[in-house]
């Protein structure tokens, strides 16, 4: 509404002849605010554009000063173009636009060769977002990326080929190959990256991605009038290789492609007060926006990774054709093409066996160095070969856009009853993201995010500090299909405060606490076992450092129904006061996107404790 | 890694000597994009800004060897596009083409303007090239620049017609 009562007084004050006044509403226009990139403001700092790069602005302030900036490209654009240098239009068509549809200036001729050839490739282009699902590989991915997608308008080609030649854009900092973690991390934080859009065709993203690390993508493709698609892939034109802050937090690749978005879209696309801005929150956003009252989400497509195809492909096998598939390839470094299971098959079915186990070499390419896995892949692709070509389509899974999956904060209340201290309520806060009863394959299957949550303890002495953990990290690691793999990690890391037994509520501790091993899928059960140790504080207990093993296992019940049962035994070798044994056992019941119900049971040496609570996720 | 890049370059540059009955037909000049455009290292855009971005880890490439006497326009053209796309993409070409469909397939055949009726003529063609490459165990050991640009000859071979329609 703002910017249409703007876009009114600029021209009304156009008709009207005041120049200056066009130009005030002009350069308070939210959309030369976007062409600008200028959203950077805060308390200590006056507001400023995020572009760093005074190659982008044609006034001396322009940076710090929309109407100065407005002043000199409409100076610039009026000029006569001059040889041997580029003129305004070519550098800044988006400007050259927005300004000729606002005041209805024409501006003289140029040659653009840039520009003409950018517009070549991609004039026309449907606008949309890819979503790389969430990576535990790299703490930078955890929530996931975004880059924008311009898709080939071309009928007359395959879909899935227009698909790979698409065009992605990424916004990403700029970090040297040998920064050190803690480096990494530090400058992530607090600053000292300048973050770049980069151009490349989507089959790079998709090499990445869904081949290297193994994350799906999901393609967000957006409803926008044609007149907007215009400006804003000729602003694309005008921000690829712009030099931006970069802060991981907030200044990010889900932040920027929002603010690049909101030259079309007259909405905050990454609405709440949260100090932060995950690719999550944009693509929620692009469900609820609107633009001239159509919904901008127009579809949403999922693209498997290697490892997901490879899933489908063996889950779709008959039994008979699973059992070939077991047989051809026993053990991680013996094939076996004459197995008789195999044989028995039709040439046809053979080939989709082997169209599986082709998948899975691909996947165990990307996940360690195994000698001779080259060979059995050559043997794989030399057999397949003598068989006819042609290949079953994939029966994709049921997935759950990321828009329409479990929102990651979440609000508990629950009521428990503790054998020594009675009933009492406890109220769950978690701002991020999801735990092993919450997961889903959408975000991470078998997996475990979460920052920031805190339980607290209601109960007649008043609120009482139950728990908080300030990142809880586990990867149960789980193998998808029954076929040999290369030995995966399940691993845990957390920090925190918690009780350090159950009998006491004042008996608070700090841990760090660091895991590693294995798990193994067996039909719904996901047993898991690891080992490791625990950094801790030593008011109520003894010992700072204590070797910790834990056992578990995670069962699926239903789409809505898990079950999560651990023990978990810890021992500092300094006496009672250093050991500690303690199990739990959690039941969660999805009632819809937005509620869970759960109940759980736990218990140390000292004392157990019930309890029944509700979730809401928001 | 130094070492084996000029290696490797050497060898790809043998094999375009080798292959340049069929490479250069339809390629119409002496570019070797392995050797002279510097694939398998990064090419993106003028800006050249892309290579260290975080999130993009692009192959580290084992034959990026980049002659000062190839201009950039000649390293954009369509030749340059396929072998880049088959540098990146072979693992995920080489599987499709043992399958005979694929995306990635699809995408290579649409880049050397194969209509659909020409396609399937033209992944039999593949099918039997790569056949015959990896039928030796030395497959297994060629490096990933090696087996890409015999696939890249490959495929200029056998949509040679293609481009010609």
């Amino acid at each position: 509404m703002r910017r249409l009562l703007v876009t009114l007084s600029a021209l009304l004050f156009l008709h009207a002849g005041s120049a200056q006044a066009a130009d005030t509403a002009l350069s308070d226009h939210s959309r030369w605010s976007s062409l600008l990139h200028f959203d950077r403001d805060g308390i200590f700092s006056e507001p400023r554009s995020a572009v760093l790069d005074d190659a982008f602005f044609l006034a001396e302030d322009g940076q710090y000063d929309p109407a100065a900036e407005l002043a000199a490209t409409l100076a610039a654009l009026r000029e006569a173009p001059e040889e041997g240098e580029v003129h305004a239009r070519c550098r800044f068509p988006a400007r050259a636009l927005w300004l000729s549809r606002m005041t209805g200036e024409q501006w003289p001729d140029a040659e653009c060769p840039e520009w003409e050839s950018w517009q070549q490739k991609h004039a026309g282009a449907e606008v949309g977002l890819m979503f790389a699902s969430g990576y535990l590989g790299n703490p930078a991915s955890f929530f996931g990326h975004l880059m924008l997608h311009l898709e080939r308008e071309d009928d007359e080609q395959d879909a899935t080929m227009s698909r790979l030649l698409d065009t992605s854009l990424n916004f990403g900092a700029d970090v040297p190959e040998d920064e050190g973690l803690a480096t990494y991390m530090a400058k992530g934080l607090l600053g000292g990256y300048v973050a770049r859009y980069s151009r490349a065709p989507f089959y790079r993203n998709t090499a990445l991605y869904s081949e290297r690390e193994m994350r799906d993508l999901w393609h967000y493709r957006l409803s926008l009038p044609e007149a907007e698609r215009e400006l804003l892939v000729a602003h694309l034109f005008e921000v690829i290789g712009q030099d931006y802050d970069y802060l991981f937090l907030t200044e990010n690749c889900a932040s920027r492609i929002a603010r690049t978005l909101e030259l079309v879209v007259e909405e905050d696309l990454t609405p709440g007060n949260a100090p932060w801005v995950a690719p999550e929150t944009l693509v929620r956003g692009l469900g609820e926006a609107e633009v001239e009252g159509r919904p901008l989400l127009k579809s949403t497509e999922h693209i498997p990774s290697r490892r997901l195809q490879t899933e489908w492909r063996y889950h779709d096998l008959a039994a008979p054709e699973q059992k070939a598939a077991r047989a051809v390839w026993p053990e991680i470094n013996r094939l076996d093409l004459l197995a008789a299971p195999f044989r028995q098959l039709p040439p046809k079915r053979q080939a989709t066996v082997l169209d599986t186990l082709l998948g899975h070499a691909a996947f165990l390419k990307q996940t360690g160095d195994e000698p001779g896995l080259a060979e059995r892949e050559r043997q794989l692709l030399q057999a397949r070969l003598k068989l006819p070509g042609g290949t079953e389509p994939l029966e994709p899974g049921e997935q759950v856009p990321l828009h329409k999956a479990t929102p990651p904060a979440l609000v508990r209340v629950e009521g428990s009853y503790h054998e020594a201290l009675g009933a009492s309520s406890r109220l769950t806060l978690r701002p991020l993201q999801y735990d092993l009863l919450d997961a889903n394959s959408t975000r991470m299957p078998n997996a475990a995010l979460e920052i920031g949550r805190i339980e607290v303890d209601l109960g007649d002495d008043g609120p009482k500090l139950n728990r908080l953990e300030l990142f809880h990290v586990t990867n149960l690691h789980a193998r998808s299909v029954p076929l040999p793999a290369l030995p995966g990690m399940a691993w845990h890391a957390s920090a925190g405060i918690e009780r350090s037994r159950l009998n006491c509520r004042d008996c608070l501790d700090g841990h760090i606490t660091l895991l590693a091993g294995k798990s193994h899928r067996l039909g719904r059960y996901l047993p898991f076992a690891m080992v490791g140790g625990q950094f801790r504080s030593e008011r109520h207990q003894a010992g700072p450092v204590a070797p910790m093993a834990q056992v578990g296992a995670l069962s699926d019940w239903s789409v809505n129904q898990r079950t999560l049962l651990q023990f978990t035994h810890s021992n500092s070798l300094q006496g009672e006061a250093g050991r500690r044994t303690q199990w739990r056992l959690q039941h969660r019941v999805g009632v819809n996107n937005a509620l869970d119900l759960r109940a759980g049971v736990e218990g140390d040496d000292t004392a157990h404790e019930v309890s029944l609570g509700v979730s809401w996720y928001f | 890694m130094k070492l084996m890049t000029i290696t490797s370059a050497v060898l790809a540059g043998s094999m375009m000597i080798i292959g340049a009955t069929s490479a250069s037909a339809a390629t119409n000049d002496n570019i070797n994009p392995w050797q002279h455009c510097g694939i398998g290292a990064a090419i993106f855009d003028k800006n050249g800004t892309a290579a260290a971005l975080s999130n993009v880890i692009w192959d580290s490439g084992t034959t990026a060897v980049t002659s000062a006497t190839i201009s950039p326009e000649t390293c954009e053209s369509k030749e340059v596009e396929v072998a880049q796309f088959v540098d990146q993409t072979y693992d995920q070409l080489a599987m499709e083409t043992a399958m005979g469909e694929g995306e990635h397939l699809t995408a290579a055949l649409g880049l050397m303007n194969c209509s659909r009726e020409a396609r399937e003529g033209v992944v039999s063609q593949l099918r039997a090239d790569l056949e015959q490459a990896s039928a030796t165990a030395n497959y297994a050991e060629q490096a990933h620049a090696d087996k890409a640009f015999q696939y890249y000859n490959s495929l200029n071979q056998a949509a040679a017609s293609c481009a010609a329609s």
